[in-house]
């Protein structure tokens, strides 16, 4: 087996803040402790409720938003440590896909300007018709045609737009992609075409994603492997087929439990969690997710658990296994 | 409606053109515009040439707005004093354009020390009363043309900084900002490319209402002997040396000039406020 494409270790973002004029100022745990990696050419999906930090772990692996510890290594260098012009160097390698498609083009730039951009940033050799040739192939690649180069982005249904997002992103033909919620913005019948398209998208450019979603069916659709986020830290993480049929972490099989089936006359036991996912500012000791485990013993409101491979590659962290 | 089809520039000119007082400031400036570039086409008499023997007339044929202490042509005066008043106008604003957007576009862009520096030193700034400061700053530069046009320049700088600065904090959270930086643009191709063209609406109403104070603060600076040296004709000057005659019933030595100051001013704020208005994305 080749050298894995991205290969987290211990990751951790953490913002202080200030509790009050005289005590010390604590911290917010966005992430804390992640370890991950990623093989080339496979879809790791990671999935929580929000606050979870997910998305913190998606901008964080882009250094959009920079780690306060751990490491990422991109391709065996550990990125972390490059200065801000290698680091803006490698985004050619490295994109992100943003959850909403209004904000994230700029609305007073064409959709041509904006998918120049990364060109013009990358690739500044390219004259203006070879820009032009490269713009149009790649509105055609996701399903657009040449003159939609000439709209503003308001003139485009959020479908459209999403396209335009994913074509911005993949112009520079990077090797991993952070897909952050890209579908959740969109109706249900065009989140099925976007998917596809990332999916054609990833077998013909030999694409690495890291797609970050909350909606399980989704993720169920477009991943080979699946980790679950808990407040900033990763509980299980498996081959999707596993984690769905078998999920080990309690955390896991309430959210599974909580996918709608289309089957109504179907009886399944639907686990429901008391309460919402706690502030990071002030985390329950111990195991995390133990103020709203079904199965909380007496060791997990003091220990926290190691993640542990208990399967074949499926990993949890939890003190029952 | 055709509103959907124009976008851009078309779209905000009709919507410009639509709003009647938007209309009167633009054709209230317009006026002083073409009057100031066609000065040497419509006036009869030099604003300079002295003629003690046609001194204090009022308004006639002859000469439309009358005649000051020196016999000079009112309205010639008034004319080429428009281009002095235009000129520094858009000269002074443009120094403070260009000083002003790039300071606060930088210290909304970076934060921390920077901005704090910059924006401390433009609340100070902004504490005087803009004549006070335009006052003393002109008084250390000698009277004069330059020292005009520098006083009201500096004086405008906060406007345009603090603007920039509150419009940059708010675009630099923007996604598609999230997204060049994703990409790798290099910071001024951000701030040129997204935060300023995002930005220039409001900086373009600033423009056209910072013109009318400039008009103001570079008549008051003549009236008070701080700006346009003598004999040069300017509106503020003008009104100065008619000042003394009011009593003795020469009234069209103050009202020109002053009609004439108040018009332009009156033009550049109506003008601001329907751009601001036509500008209104939300609309």
């Amino acid at each position: 087996m080749s050298a894995p494409i991205l290969e987290v270790k211990n990751l951790q973002k953490h913002y202080p803040y200030k509790k009050g004029l005289f005590q010390k100022p604590g911290l917010t745990k966005a992430l804390d402790g992640v370890s991950l990696t990623i093989e080339r050419g496979e879809t790791v999906a990671i999935v929580g409720e929000s606050g979870s930090g997910k998305t913190t772990l998606g901008k964080t692996l882009l250094r959009l938003i920079e780690p306060t510890g751990g490491e990422v290594h991109f391709k065996g260098r550990d990125i972390t440590e490059l200065s801000a012009e290698q680091m803006r160097k490698l985004k050619a390698d490295m994109q992100i896909v943003f959850q909403d498609p209004y904000g994230s083009l700029d609305p007073k730039w064409t959709i041509g300007r904006t998918l120049e951009e990364p060109l013009r940033t990358h690739r500044s050799h390219l004259s203006g018709a070879a820009l032009k040739q490269e713009v149009n192939a790649m509105l055609e690649r996701v399903g657009l045609q040449p003159h939609h180069g000439e709209r503003y982005p308001h003139e485009l249904s959020g479908g459209q737009r999403q396209r335009i997002g994913i074509a911005r992103a993949l112009i520079l033909q990077p090797e991993l992609v952070v897909l952050d919620e890209p579908v959740s913005a969109l109706d249900v019948s065009i989140q099925s075409q976007i998917l596809n398209l990332m999916q054609d998208l990833q077998t013909e450019m030999g694409l690495t994603y890291l797609f970050i979603s909350h909606d399980l069916s989704v993720v169920r659709f477009i991943s080979n492997r699946v980790a679950v986020m808990y407040l900033g830290k990763v509980v299980e993480i498996g081959e999707t087929k596993e984690v769905f049929n078998n999920p080990l972490h309690p955390y896991t099989e309430a959210l599974i439990s909580a996918i709608p089936v289309p089957n109504p006359n179907l009886k399944r036991e639907r686990i429901v969690l008391a309460g919402d996912i706690p502030s990071p500012r002030n985390q329950p000791s111990g195991c995390a997710f133990h103020t709203r485990c079904p199965k909380a013993m007496a060791q997990c409101k003091t220990l926290q658990p190691d993640l542990k491979e208990i399967g074949s590659k499926h990993y949890a962290a939890c003190h029952l296994f | 409606m055709n509103n959907t089809t124009k976008r851009g520039f078309p779209l905000v000119w009709q919507r410009l053109l639509r709003n009647r007082m938007a209309l009167i400031g633009l054709l209230l400036v317009m006026i002083w515009i073409v009057l100031a570039i066609a000065a040497p086409f419509i006036t009869k008499y030099p604003p300079n040439e002295i003629r003690l023997e046609h001194k204090l007339l009022p308004p006639s044929a002859d000469h439309w707005f009358g005649t000051d202490n020196f016999g000079r042509d009112l309205f010639s005066r008034i004319v080429y004093g428009g281009q002095v008043t235009v000129w520094t106008g858009f000269v002074s604003i443009g120094i403070a354009f260009m000083i002003g957007v790039p300071l606060g576009a930088i210290a909304g862009y970076f934060g921390g020390v920077v901005s704090n520096v910059i924006m401390r030193i433009m609340d100070t700034l902004l504490a005087f009363p803009s004549l006070i400061l335009a006052m003393a700053i002109a008084a250390s530069i000698g009277p004069g043309l330059i020292g005009a046009l520098i006083a009201v320049g500096i004086v405008a700088i906060p406007e345009f900084a603090r603007l920039m600065y509150g419009q940059t904090i708010v675009i630099k959270e923007k996604e598609y900002i999230e997204a060049s930086r994703a990409i790798g643009v290099k910071h001024l191709s951000i701030l040129r490319g997204h935060i300023f063209i995002n930005a220039f609406p409001p900086l373009l109403v600033q423009v056209t209402l910072g013109l009318g104070s400039a008009v103001l603060i570079t008549s008051s600076l003549s009236f008070i002997g701080l700006g346009v040296k003598p004999p040069t004709a300017e509106w503020g000057s003008m009104i100065s040396y008619g000042r003394d005659y009011i009593i003795s019933g020469e009234w069209w030595m103050t009202l020109f000039p002053g009609l004439a100051i108040a018009t332009t001013i009156l033009g550049f704020n109506l003008l601001g406020d329907g751009l601001r208005d036509a500008l209104d994305s939300r609309r």
